[in-house]
């Protein structure tokens, strides 16, 4: 016969904590105890193909790249270049579908990361820093709206990462030469920053 | 012998594109080209556990809202999350699915918000997704949590995108009780949104 409990007193067991371990006795046998894994997944699966049309890729970029101590690197997102405003240029921006410069008309997904010490990176990238964290939006010009509203802006402190995608035909708009610019900030005035991107989208 | 072409004539090959599907022709015969899975994987491993060790999570809160018709909005006070909102409807009582209380966090590991859309999956008690277009995130009349977005910026999520920030540090995303602990969300549209979030952290 089993018998539920609703209660116990200490003579029948203990319920315990060790630092973050916790612990059953039941008459004298002690017994850890252990949470079952427990989260929350979702995941995305998009189709090779370009234009308005939900879950189409056909461009993506995966790159690595330093803002310079104080300084700050602009991404123009309509057509990745591998060029900064004040940081260095470090891993040629590729789309790794194509193997051509990188052409968004419509984004499906970002990923920003700001890197730390010890964080795996390519051999040719650069190597990641303590840098304290970065500041993401309001350029100067043609600022790109999509992450940031207006000339809002947000922060990434070192080993925080930030990811924005989106299901809609539509995708998040980009416009060439109006709405296409994303400011990155290295907040450190010690070391350089480094940072990863990941941008995938469609080309028209 | 295998003779590797690094060009190659109209008459001998042709590479062609109907649709959004490749085909190679080599001599009349015909053959459709797959693209390989290409993508970019991140995990992380988080370890039962409170206080500002890296990646240590005790407290999760995993649920779906809803917001009234513009200019309605819900303010989330992530210090301790309770089941009510500013001028929404309460609509899944908010619980820390670890230990079965209301989660209270003194810092956040991660969070991720969701407009869910019109056949969006949730759960029998939660309420149906709509098309609402767009809420708009941040700038919380008081105690704004500014590790989200900073001072009084905003940024939108339309309908079926998805936002995340996702911290390793062992301070994680610190949230200020009383101070800078809420974040507000705006529903833009003239039917209620509804969204997900998920929010895990430790409680101290």
């Amino acid at each position: 016969m089993t018998t539920n409990l609703t209660s116990f007193s200490a003579a029948q067991a203990t319920l315990s904590v060790t630092g973050t371990s916790p612990t059953l006795s039941v008459k004298g046998n002690t017994q850890a105890l252990t949470i079952a894994s427990c989260g929350f997944s979702r995941s995305l699966t998009y189709t090779y193909g370009t234009g308005a049309t939900a879950l189409y890729v056909d461009t993506m970029a995966n790159f690595v790249r330093q803002v310079a101590i104080s300084g700050s690197d602009t991404l123009t997102v309509s057509a990745l270049v591998g060029t900064s405003v004040s940081g260095t240029t470090t891993t040629a921006m590729t789309d790794v579908l194509s193997q051509a410069t990188p052409v968004f008309a419509r984004m499906r997904g970002v990923f920003i990361e700001l890197l730390t010490t010890n964080d795996t990176v390519g051999a040719s990238d650069p190597t990641p820093t303590t840098a304290v964290s970065i500041t993401v939006g309001n350029a100067a010009a043609n600022k790109w709206t999509a992450p940031v509203d207006s000339t809002g802006t947000w922060t990434i402190l070192n080993a925080e990462s930030w990811l924005k995608t989106t299901r809609t035909a539509a995708g998040m708009a980009i416009a060439s030469g109006s709405n296409d610019q994303l400011k990155i900030l290295n907040d450190s005035g010690a070391v350089v920053a480094v940072y990863r991107g990941i941008l995938f989208g469609c080309s028209t | 012998m295998t003779t590797t072409l690094t060009s190659f004539s109209a008459a001998q090959a042709t590479l062609s594109l109907t649709g959004t599907s490749p085909t190679l022709t080599v001599k009349g015969n015909t053959q459709a080209q797959t693209i390989p899975s290409c993508g970019y994987s991140r995990s992380l491993s988080f370890t039962y556990g409170t206080g500002a060790t890296a990646l240590y999570v005790d407290t999760m809160a995993n649920f779906v809202r809803q917001i009234a018709v513009s200019p309605g909005t819900d303010t989330l006070t992530v210090s301790a999350l309770a089941g009510t909102s500013t001028s929404g409807t309460t609509v899944a009582a908010m619980t820390d699915v670890l230990n079965q209380a209301t989660p209270v966090f003194a810092r956040v590991r991660g969070i991720l918000l969701e407009l869910l859309t019109t056949g969006d999956t949730v759960g029998p008690s939660d309420p149906t997704p709509t098309a609402a277009t767009a809420v708009v995130v941040g700038n919380a009349v008081s105690h704004a949590w500014t590790a989200i977005v900073n001072g009084t910026a905003t940024f939108t999520l339309l309908s079926t995108e998805t936002w995340s920030k996702v911290g390793r540090s062992a301070a994680g995303i610190l949230v200020g009780s009383g101070a800078t602990d809420q974040l507000l969300l705006t529903n833009s549209d003239s039917v209620v949104a509804v969204y997900r979030g998920i929010i895990f952290g430790c409680g101290t």
